[in-house]
């Protein structure tokens, strides 16, 4: 197996006497969907928060891309490849889903100020071409606020391919959406993980037996399992802490 | 009606109210269009910060006082035929506009950095407050320092001089006060449509999702801070010549708010809105302040309907939802 392109070595984090991360180590490589499942309250908000930035471990390490990111903020992880999209989807309202390329394709070189931000061509190219490839470009130009709850969906995972991802978190990208929806986003998944290996959070056990590469069993914050998707049906750890209920 | 629409007829309205006062032969209506646009240039630089970048300062008076001190010092050493100071080199005063400018930029540039740096770490009612306290201590800081006058203030005897014109003339100031308002107006528009604005836009709308596409917030928030607290500055060494005299009442938390109002009346995050309020904030001045001293009471009165039914202010109301380019 390559270097794991993301890789959790001992993670803690515990809030007073709860441990909502306990000795957490797993591996995301090149070209796999690694799931994270697990019932409600087993961590997976928090070890995704931990992942991202936006939470800071009390113990452990966090190596992306070969160097060690535990310390760093979150917008210099982002800016590193690490991609996320949001349980809730988190879109800047008033901005069309064009203008939110526009800037993502933007956002890490140096920010012009003068040039007006609609005259780079190449951004201006790359912006339809992912506008074209999540099926959004009817809509690119309606402002983020009217548009429908899949395509705001389509709209985040458009935004973290505009930032050359090397790994996607996903909390929970099919939460929410109706069976249609749900088959589009599943599939588009599929395709995604050419560009970069997803870490996906998902509460929907037919997506996530359907795309998985390997899914790790998250339960009272611990990793009780990793395995493939066939190993993971007949473990009887997790039959029991989970899929048993 | 669109928002380009109303900001050339709002601009169009001051300098034909400055023009009707040349021909009408009343320099007094002349001098209330210059005020107008000072006080609205003032509002274009906290707008800039409200408005496009969702930072509610409520300390822009110290940028506002720093440019009036930068002119009242500089102007008043000159005139006095006094040296600033004579060590490590002799610096004497000066009374060119066009030094005054670029070093009352740069001062209140450098503080709203040095304050911006601090007052950014926090949001929401702690930025309005740790803002506020900064103003505050340069406002005691002014009235505590007896070499520039004090609590009295520093007279500025003759107008600074503007290459070419003369600016005792009131239409020659105008002339000055508004052009300078024209370019800084462009400036900010066209700044609003780079890469930069369209970020600033959206760490306002959702810092999160900024965070995610690997853009740090601060830096982006920090650099608009910047460019605000210069702008009202500018404007700052702007009314000190008008007045020709400076006081620490230009630093004082009453002159914050007064910004905050022209912003809040004119519309925020409007490009020409502040002019706008300005305009009627001088407009209701002169009309009921000549009625009874209590006018701010209808100042007040309306304040409150624009907040609660007219949040765009008068140029959000004329123009509708707002939108990017």
């Amino acid at each position: 197996m390559d270097e794991p392109i993301l890789s959790v070595r001992g993670l803690r984090k515990s809030f007073g006497a709860l441990k909502a991360t306990d000795d957490v180590s797993l591996d995301l490589v090149a070209g796999e969907i690694h799931a994270l499942i697990g019932p409600n309250g087993a961590g997976k908000s928090t070890l995704i928060a931990q992942l991202s930035g936006t939470l800071c471990p009390d113990a452990g390490q966090i190596r992306f891309g070969g160097r060690n990111v535990t310390e760093l903020a979150p917008a210099k992880r982002a800016a590193l490849g690490l991609a996320r999209t949001f349980q809730v989807s988190s879109v800047l309202p008033e901005f069309s889903a064009r203008q939110h390329l526009r800037l993502a394709c933007q956002a890490r070189g140096s920010l012009g100020f003068w040039r007006r931000a609609d005259r780079f061509t190449n951004v201006e190219d790359r912006a339809d071409q992912l506008l074209r490839r999540v099926g959004l470009t009817a809509d690119a130009d309606v402002p983020a606020t009217d548009l429908s709850h899949g395509a705001r969906r389509r709209l985040e995972v458009a935004l973290a391919l505009a930032g050359a991802p090397r790994a996607f978190l996903m909390d929970e990208p099919m939460a929410g959406l109706g069976a249609e929806g749900n088959a589009d986003l599943t599939q588009m998944l599929r395709t995604l993980k050419a560009d970069a290996p997803i870490l996906l959070v998902e509460h929907d056990m037919d997506a996530v037996f359907a795309l998985a590469d390997r899914i790790s069993v998250l339960v009272y914050g611990r990793v009780i399992a990793t395995g493939t998707a066939d190993e993971i049906r007949v473990n009887q750890d997790v039959q029991e802490a989970y899929l048993g209920t | 009606m669109s928002e380009r629409v109303i900001s050339v007829a709002i601009l169009a309205a001051l300098i034909g109210a400055a023009f009707f006062g040349k021909l009408a032969d009343e320099p007094y209506i002349i001098t209330l269009a210059t005020k107008v646009a000072i006080l609205g240039l003032a509002g274009v630089g906290l707008n800039f910060a409200i408005g496009s970048g969702g930072m509610v300062s409520f300390g822009h008076a110290a940028y506002f006082g720093v440019g009036g001190y930068v002119t009242g010092i500089l102007a008043s050493t000159a005139l006095n035929y006094e040296v600033l100071t004579s060590w490590p080199i002799e610096i004497s005063g000066t009374t060119q506009m066009l030094i005054h400018w670029p070093i009352a930029i740069a001062l209140s540039a450098g503080l709203a950095l040095l304050i911006g740096a601090m007052s950014l770490r926090t949001s929401g009612v702690y930025f309005i407050m740790i803002t506020l306290a900064f103003a505050q201590m340069i406002y005691y800081f002014a009235i505590s320092w007896p070499s520039y006058g004090g609590e009295d203030g520093l007279p500025i005897y003759v107008r600074s001089d503007f290459p070419g014109l003369n600016t005792l003339d009131p239409i020659s100031f105008f002339g000055v006060a508004c052009g300078l308002l024209l370019a800084v107006l462009w400036g900010v528009a066209r700044l609003m449509r780079s890469p930069f604005g369209l970020a600033l836009e959206a760490v306002r709308q959702n810092p999160a999702r900024v965070t995610a596409m690997g853009l740090g917030q601060y830096r982006v928030q920090l650099t608009a801070f910047v460019i605000s607290g210069a702008i009202t500055g500018l404007a700052g060494a702007l009314y000190a010549d008008l007045n020709r005299f400076v006081s620490p009442s230009m630093l004082s938390w009453a002159t914050s708010g007064e910004i905050m109002i022209f912003v809040i009346l004119g519309g925020v995050g409007r490009l020409a809105g502040p002019v706008a309020g300005a305009a009627l904030f001088i407009i209701l001045e002169q009309i009921l302040g000549g009625w009874t001293e209590h006018w701010q009471f209808f100042l007040g009165v309306m304040l409150i309907v624009v907040v609660l039914y007219a949040r765009g202010g008068i140029v959000g109301t004329l123009a509708g939802r707002r939108r990017y380019g």
